[in-house]
């Protein structure tokens, strides 16, 4: 190849978009002339300059913004998605926890021995125990040893009962939620 | 990463959250195209919501022929052209011969005069320079520097035959090169 190279030529070299006997006929001729090299090389500069414009980015709420518009709910991390799940839960947890906290101060008021004392619902705890003891084995009986000898020893078999019961009203929770959504498409 | 496909399947089956994950993906580079296309931010993303909003609605009708990038670029540059078709803009004709003629002749009597100028102000000049192209040739650049897009995917997108294609890009580089270089020689003679 005498003749210089048409410039529309050299563009697609640079893009790469000239391939096989053409591209190579083009490469041989570059070794051999420097104006079509320095044409190529202006191209190949300003294609770089181009490509390194500062590229305007969205702002931070567009993705929700979009999401609310499209009626998708908000999608939180994992953690709080949790933690929503498990809200009903959580809920009885701390019913239960003032319950308790109440009936230790009356407790307490009363003197040593009163915690000893049955308390109001203890036998549905016994029971609800017992069964715990049965599912759980080892378990059950390791939660016992850790956990403080209060309630008449009853405050491990409640613990192991919340630990079933949340995560039970966060799957309820979630099979609802997803059922919900399912129908939106 | 979880690929396109197995996100719109998902999104399909009913787990319309995962089109978050899309928008996530698209949404910077498909945002630049409309900044370049619409000329203004504010518009950019007025269209790039509506372009997202057309893409879940129409994904049961997406068949996974091309890639999802493809779909949804063709999606907001077809916006972004409604959008400047209702403003009845009178942008220079590509077939104007001002637009096509000597203009177009490849800048390389000076390649390293950009080199001279500090890289803010290339920018500034480049980007003013390429809002003045014809909306075609802005189009292609904007699909060609901003999005990486290889010559078919530019044709896929646009709808346009590959020869087009090549000719677009060529006579916009082309053109837009020479603007920038005789701003340039304007303002350091001004200087």
């Amino acid at each position: 190849m005498t003749e210089h190279v048409a410039h529309e030529t050299l563009q697609l070299l640079a893009d790469g978009e000239l391939t096989g006997e053409s591209a190579q006929s083009v490469r041989h001729h570059l070794r051999e002339c420097a104006s079509c090299s320095a044409v190529l090389g202006a191209m190949v500069k300003f294609d770089r300059f181009a490509r390194s414009m500062p590229v305007p980015v969205v702002r931070r709420e567009f993705t929700q913004d979009l999401l609310t518009r499209l009626g998708i709910p908000p999608r939180t991390p994992l953690l709080f998605r949790l933690i929503e799940h498990a809200a009903s839960g959580i809920a009885v947890l701390l019913v239960v926890m003032m319950g308790a906290a109440v009936w230790a101060l009356i407790a307490l008021a009363g003197g040593d021995h009163a915690v000893n004392q049955e308390f109001p619902g203890q036998g549905v705890v016994n029971a609800a125990g017992k069964w715990l003891e049965r599912g759980y084995g080892e378990f059950g009986d390791w939660l016992s040893r850790i956990v403080p000898n209060v309630f008449g020893g009853q405050a491990a078999k409640i613990a192991v009962m919340l630990l079933l019961v949340i995560p039970l009203v966060a799957l309820v929770d979630w099979l609802v939620g997803r059922n919900g959504t399912a129908g939106e498409l | 990463m979880i690929a396109d496909h197995t996100i719109i399947a998902r999104i399909l089956a009913g787990d319309t959250h995962r089109f978050s994950v899309l928008v996530e993906r698209y949404k910077d580079r498909a945002f630049a195209l409309a900044c370049r296309l619409v000329g203004n931010r504010e518009e950019a993303e007025e269209v790039l919501q509506d372009a997202f909003v057309k893409a879940f609605r129409s994904l049961a009708d997406f068949r996974g022929g091309s890639r999802f990038g493809t779909w949804f670029y063709r999606i907001v540059y077809n916006a972004c052209m409604t959008r400047v078709s209702r403003r009845h803009d009178s942008v220079p004709s590509l077939d104007d011969p001002a637009m096509v003629g000597g203009e177009c002749a490849v800048a390389s009597n000076d390649p390293d005069a950009l080199e001279r100028l500090a890289e803010d102000e290339q920018h500034e000049i480049l980007d003013a320079e390429m809002q003045k192209l014809p909306e075609k040739f802005r189009t292609v650049l904007a699909l060609f520097y901003v999005q990486g897009q290889r010559y078919e995917e530019i044709s896929l997108i646009l709808n346009l035959p590959m020869s087009t294609v090549k000719t677009h890009l060529f006579r916009a580089r082309a053109l837009l090169r020479n603007r920038v270089l005789d701003r340039y020689n304007d303002e350091t003679r001004a200087a």
